[in-house]
């Protein structure tokens, strides 16, 4: 690992150099962590850092932006990395710290538009007011919120807040009493304007947080202007369960089955990435056995979690057959992870320094590799019944085209990015696990449109099968030497010395990431998830405005949000 | 079968009279709208009572089912609403309401003298009076003119039906009226509805082409 | 096991039930009509029109012009009197009554039952199995249900308009049973001995188109008056659709119409009085047209847009519940046979054998045969409904507008002058 540290440490130099050479003396005293390099930066002095870093180092991926109450004070993180392949010197964070009162930095979202719903997020949680940013509002928490919970001085009563909620009056929308007399309430509301001298109405339409195709709680406010849909705003927050809140709240072990319900198509990837941060910090060394036990149900998670996909796009495009067939054979591995864990959703499997189970006698065999020798053939099938209909095609091909520029501007990781032709996959990017033992491809489309994000995914169906077939080489080879090797040694009580880093995996949705802040005690003192499908879906006002309404379904669908971890 | 005739038809007359005034005297475009239905919906069936189930049914299906569901479309589609509809409604209401008592003294008129005594035996002006109190009510403020073809139909049906008052017209002899005897009427219908088309379309065209301009600029 | 078994002996257990009850009420009613039959006075009249031949308007006409006729009326009532001239279209609504519950109910019921088992066993799943035996009284069941559902009116709903919409769609779906020509009319010297036709109109086809024209009303209204945007944005969706493939649909019947030289749905049927004389031969772009057409106008998948579940939830009918939004339902899939039906009837042969009649057994098309031709032509296109539901998925609105008008009226025309030409030259 101290060679690692010594063989970066020149390209950060040399990038800090030609900053200083550029921008002046504005960066402060480099620190050098495991994975991550990173500066400390003055609020004043960012917005010019940041363009240099972004125009002249590359830096054109903003990952995320974290807040820490240091009590003293507030840090602002931002995590900075190139896409599609990091730089020399890797990711890069910035940290600005302002006093408490006047926690103000200026915005960056005119640098990456990605920074929009972070500095939202960051405003809503920790009160940090971003200067000029166009539309700082509460993004997870309501309008009436009070207080920012993740500060460390905020007291959370429940009565006050209840009573206050109660009693508060509402906004004109949420008042549902104010009907019109006897005519229907759709003809007194809407937005008039002039149009060539006809004057038309837009309807403006609530879309959730009950509706067959938000896939969860999403609400996205309308305005349609006859079948078009001009303006887009997501509501977010319904499911929101303040996990970074909750985490700072329980020990390390505990917080792992709270992950669990962030992603909850992909529970064994969350998991992991608290587990592998935890490591990090704590400079765990695992058996071997446990890596692969872990590649091997996140493999087999990702093919549970993108049969989800393939059968609700299917719905959403208005194919029902599919579905119930992805249904089918996720079924099988939701079996599998009942025999190794006992639960079919939230595994709570993988733990700090391995996992809580040994692979069941002949698993693999009967379990794993029967399915493999089955599901391939399934996949093509369910594939053909999409790919080969020329409805199908009619309703994905040129439509909702993103470029590579806007998915990497906002931050969009995972098939998303893929299908727009950045190939770039953390598994091949950062190598956890024993990812980079394994041989695979990274699939990437052409045209950026719901066909190929459709494809990109079945794609790495593929991919993801013959990675379970390497593992399952990997376990023939080894499975008796190792059996029961599945834990590593932990002290009796897992307190990481303090420091903090950054980890990120691979899951279906994208770039999950944990940056982690140890205090030394049993319980994380900030536990800021950068959570793929949030990031993900702050494209889509951009990208769902002037397009027609089942064209937004299809987009919405190709995004393929869950909105536990949306909502975090 | 005059008893039975003369039960059927007054029972259907009244009803497609107070549909009709109802039609005039809702408040609503739509309530309107369906009161129209039900008015060409009884006079249909007064129709098919006189003996021309072919009149009937293009009756029904092309007022009914065509042009009514395109006004319905469009009274949604514009939004017209109450509110706007009542201020309105007053200085429309004198013009409209002399409209009606004008065409119905006409009609009436017109039936005092022609029916003069037997009903049951001469229903093809029956049905004559009732069409055109059906077009008097659609020429008012928002609701459609008689389309010519359907009103030629009428005439064709007439014609053919009056050597046996009281058969059944078939479609046969409706084909030969129209396409020998009523032949130019028929055409000169047919032309006009071209006409209006192709006016809308030129009234459309600088809209659609304008509509279409500001949408390129909105996705650029 | 134990478990599994005790739950196949309470099925079989509620079946006997039903059986039972069945049974009793049958029993019940064939006594109350006998003793009342033989109390009124009915039975030699019930014989005469036995003897005349079986219709069922011939038997209503029958028992009230010959029996309720010949009671002893008031003087004051005597206009009032039953006879030939007005009771014909009185019995006509009676058949109508008569036809919707014995036929239209049921065969509706157990249309959704079958989709509900083919779509299953496609996507993997076993469909409808608790109630009754294989699930049979499953959707008997779900109609009793919404039955007895609570009634839901939206506030701010249009009341009127809200409770008007299903009947305006239900009436018209029910009221096309009645041209439908289920088998063959038996006329011996000009009189009918049986006839398997509700009403042998004239001009059943305009009829027909007629009549589901008028359904587009009750769904925009429905949509209306619901006050859901939701709603408005389907029943807007229905009404564009509609409208659009009403003109394809009727373009592609012509043909059929213009070869047979008749309106006359029952006509065209005899016409086709073995395969070779089908109208799928000349008029089969005809069949493609009024296949898409009629898909189209059923509001079914691909073009299933006014009730898009993934866009407007469940478009016009989004606030309906219970016995109203049953009406819906019961209209949608009564029209999918009508449609189904209009087609075998128009391309398909109708009821007619595709056998000559020299064929012993499988050439025969009367009485009990033909109906059994018709069903079973009928219900494979229906199958066919339920085979493409299963499999594709739904067009957007702007591609099933441009495929209505600048694809299928187009053809449409084209095909109408091609077997005019080829009707001219044929002779």
């Amino acid at each position: 690992m101290s060679m690692t540290e010594q063989a970066v440490a020149t390209p950060l130099d040399e990038l800090l150099a030609r900053c200083r050479a550029a921008c002046g003396e504005l960066l402060g005293e480099p620190v050098q962590r495991a994975a991550i390099s990173e500066c400390s930066v003055a609020a004043s002095d960012l917005r010019r850092v940041a363009q240099w870093l972004r125009d002249e180092a590359g830096y054109n991926y903003l990952a995320l932006i974290g807040g820490i109450d240091r009590l003293a004070q507030l840090e602002v993180v931002y995590l900075l990395d190139r896409l599609p392949a990091p730089t020399p010197t890797g990711r890069l964070a910035l940290r600005v710290a302002v006093p408490r009162e006047a926690a103000v930095v200026p915005t960056v979202s005119d640098l990456w538009p990605a920074a929009d719903w972070h500095e939202r997020e960051c405003w809503d949680l920790l009160g940090v007011r971003f200067e000029g940013h166009p539309d700082l509002r509460r993004i997870l928490l309501p309008e009436y919120w009070q207080g920012f919970p993740l500060r460390k001085d905020y007291v959370y009563d429940s009565n006050t807040m209840v009573d206050e909620i109660l009693e508060r009056e509402l906004t004109p929308e949420e008042d549902h009493s104010a009907g019109a007399g006897d005519l229907p309430a759709i003809f007194t509301e809407g937005h008039r304007r002039d149009h060539d001298g006809l004057v038309t109405e837009d309807i403006a339409i609530n879309m959730g947080p009950q509706h067959p195709s938000t896939h969860g709680v999403l609400r996205l406010r309308l305005s349609l202007d006859g079948e078009y849909v001009r303006n887009v705003d997501p509501d977010l927050g319904f499911l929101h369960r303040s996990f970074e809140k909750l985490a700072e709240l329980k020990t390390y072990v505990n917080g792992i089955p709270l992950t669990d319900r962030w992603d909850y198509l992909d529970a064994m990837g969350n998991n992991l990435i608290h587990c592998l941060v935890t490591e990090q910090l704590m400079g765990l060394e695992l058996p071997e056995r446990a890596h692969w036990i872990r590649m091997l149900v996140l493999e087999l998670n990702r093919l549970a979690s993108h049969l989800v996909f393939v059968g609700t796009y299917g719905l959403d495009v208005g194919a029902a057959t599919p579905f119930l067939h992805c249904f089918r054979d996720r079924e099988m591995i939701l079996d599998m992870f009942e025999l190794l864990c006992g639960a079919r959703l939230t595994y709570n499997y993988i733990r700090i320094g391995g996992v809580s189970a040994d692979l069941p006698r002949n698993f693999l065999a009967d379990r794993v590799e029967s399915f493999l020798d089955y599901f391939p053939a399934r996949l093509t099938e369910v594939d053909n019944l999409l790919t080969g209909n020329e409805v199908f095609r009619q309703r994905t091909i040129g439509v909702g085209v993103w470029s590579a520029a806007d998915c990497i501007g906002y931050g969009l990781t995972g098939p998303l990015l893929r299908a727009s032709g950045v190939r770039r996959d953390v598994r091949k990017a950062y190598p956890y696990a024993r990812y980079d033992q394994l041989t695979f491809e990274v699939p990437v489309g052409e045209r950026g449109d719901c066909m190929d994000r459709y494809l990109v995914r079945v794609a790495e169906m593929h991919q993801s099968i013959s990675l379970l077939r390497q593992i399952c080489a990997w376990f023939r080879e080894h499975d008796a030497a190792t059996r029961g090797d599945f834990q590593g040694r932990l002290p009796k009580s897992i307190k990481p010395p303090a420091s903090e880093t950054y980890t990120a995996i691979e899951t279906p949705r994208g770039e999950l990431g944990i940056w982690m802040v140890s205090d030394g005690s049993e319980q994380p003192y900030r536990c800021k998830i950068r959570r793929p499908s949030f990031c993900n879906l702050s494209l889509f006002p951009k990208v769902g405005s002037d397009q027609k309404v089942a064209d937004l379904i299809a987009i919405l669908g190709t995004t393929d949000i869950v909105m536990g971890e949306v909502d975090g | 079968m005059t008893t039975g005739f003369a039960i059927c038809f007054l029972v259907l007359a009244a009803v497609a009279l107070a549909a009709a005034a109802k039609m005039i005297f809702s408040h609503h475009p739509v309530h309107s709208a369906l009161y129209l239905v039900l008015n060409l919906c009884a006079s249909a069936l007064i129709y098919v009572l006189l003996g021309a189930p072919f009149i009937a049914i293009v009756q029904v299906a092309v007022y009914a089912g065509a042009i009514m569901v395109l006004f319905l479309f469009i009274i949604m589609y514009l939004n017209l609403g109450l509110a706007q509809d009542v201020a309105d409604a007053r200085s429309r209401r004198a013009t409209a309401l002399a409209t009606a008592g004008l065409l119905a003294v006409l009609l009436l008129a017109g039936g005092v003298v022609r029916w003069s005594g037997d009903l049951a035996g001469r229903p093809q002006q029956v049905a004559a009076g009732q069409q055109a109190l059906a077009a008097g009510q659609a020429g008012l403020p928002g609701a459609p003119a008689a389309t010519p073809d359907a009103q030629a139909a009428l005439q064709a049906a007439r014609a053919a039906a009056q050597p046996q008052p009281g058969q059944a017209v078939t479609v046969e002899q409706i084909g030969v009226a129209l396409f020998s005897r009523y032949a130019l009427p028929f055409e000169v219908a047919s032309l006009l509805i071209l006409v209006a088309m192709i006016g809308a379309l030129v009234i459309a065209r600088p809209q659609l082409q304008r509509e279409s301009a500001l949408r390129k600029e909105v996705s650029s | 096991m134990a478990k599994g078994g005790t739950q196949t002996a309470r099925a079989e257990r509620d079946w006997t039930l039903v059986v039972v009850w069945i049974g009793i009420a049958a029993v019940v009613l064939l006594v109350v009509g006998v003793v009342l039959g033989r109390l009124s006075g009915a039975v030699p009249h019930l014989q005469a029109w036995w003897q005349a031949g079986p219709s069922l308007t011939g038997l209503v006409e029958h028992l009230l012009v010959n029996w309720v006729g010949a009671w002893n009326w008031p003087a004051s009532l005597a206009w009032l009197r039953p006879h030939a001239g007005w009771v014909a279209p009185v019995t006509a609504v009676l058949a109508w009554v008569v036809l919707i519950f014995l036929f239209m109910l049921p065969m509706v019921t157990y249309q959704i039952y079958a989709l509900r088992k083919v779509v299953g066993f496609m996507q993997a799943r076993v469909g409808p199995t608790q109630v009754g035996p294989w699930g049979l009284l499953q959707t008997p069941a779900d109609v009793l249900k919404l039955l007895t559902k609570e009634d839901v009116i939206p506030r701010h709903a249009d009341r009127i308009v809200f409770t008007i919409a299903p009947f305006l769609v239900l009436v018209p779906a029910s009221m096309a049973y009645l041209v439908i020509p289920f088998g063959n009319q038996q006329v011996v010297d000009g009189k009918v001995v049986y006839s398997l036709i509700g009403g042998d109109l004239n001009v059943g086809l305009l009829y027909l188109s007629a009549i589901s024209s008028v359904a587009v009303i009750g769904i925009i209204a429905a949509g209306w008056a619901s006050n859901n945007k939701y709603s408005l944005l389907g029943g807007m969706r229905s009404a564009a659709q509609l409208i659009t493939y009403e003109i394809p649909l009727t373009l592609a019947v012509v043909p059929s119409i213009l070869w047979v030289g008749s309106l006359n749905l029952n006509t065209i049927a005899q016409y086709q009085d073995h395969l070779g004389n089908w109208l799928v031969w000349p008029c089969f772009p005809g069949l493609i047209l009024f296949a898409i057409s009629a898909l189209s106008e059923l509001g079914h998948v691909p073009f299933d847009l006014p009730e898009a579940e993934s866009e407007l939830v469940s478009g016009y009918n989004v606030e309906y519940s219970g016995m109203k939004f049953a009406m819906f339902f019961l209209a949608e899939f009564s029209n999918a046979f009508i449609l189904s039906a209009l087609g075998v009837t128009l391309f398909l042969g109708g009821w007619q054998s595709p056998f000559p009649e020299s064929v012993p057994l499988l050439g025969w098309d009367h009485g009990i045969f033909a109906v059994g031709w018709f069903f079973l032509k009928t219900l494979s296109c229906v199958f066919f409904l339920f085979w493409l539901r299963a499999t594709l998925p739904r067009l957007r609105i702007d591609q099933l507008m441009s495929l209505g008008w600048k694809i299928l009226i187009p053809v449409g025309l084209l095909n109408v002058l091609l077997v005019a030409v080829l009707r001219v030259v044929l002779g």
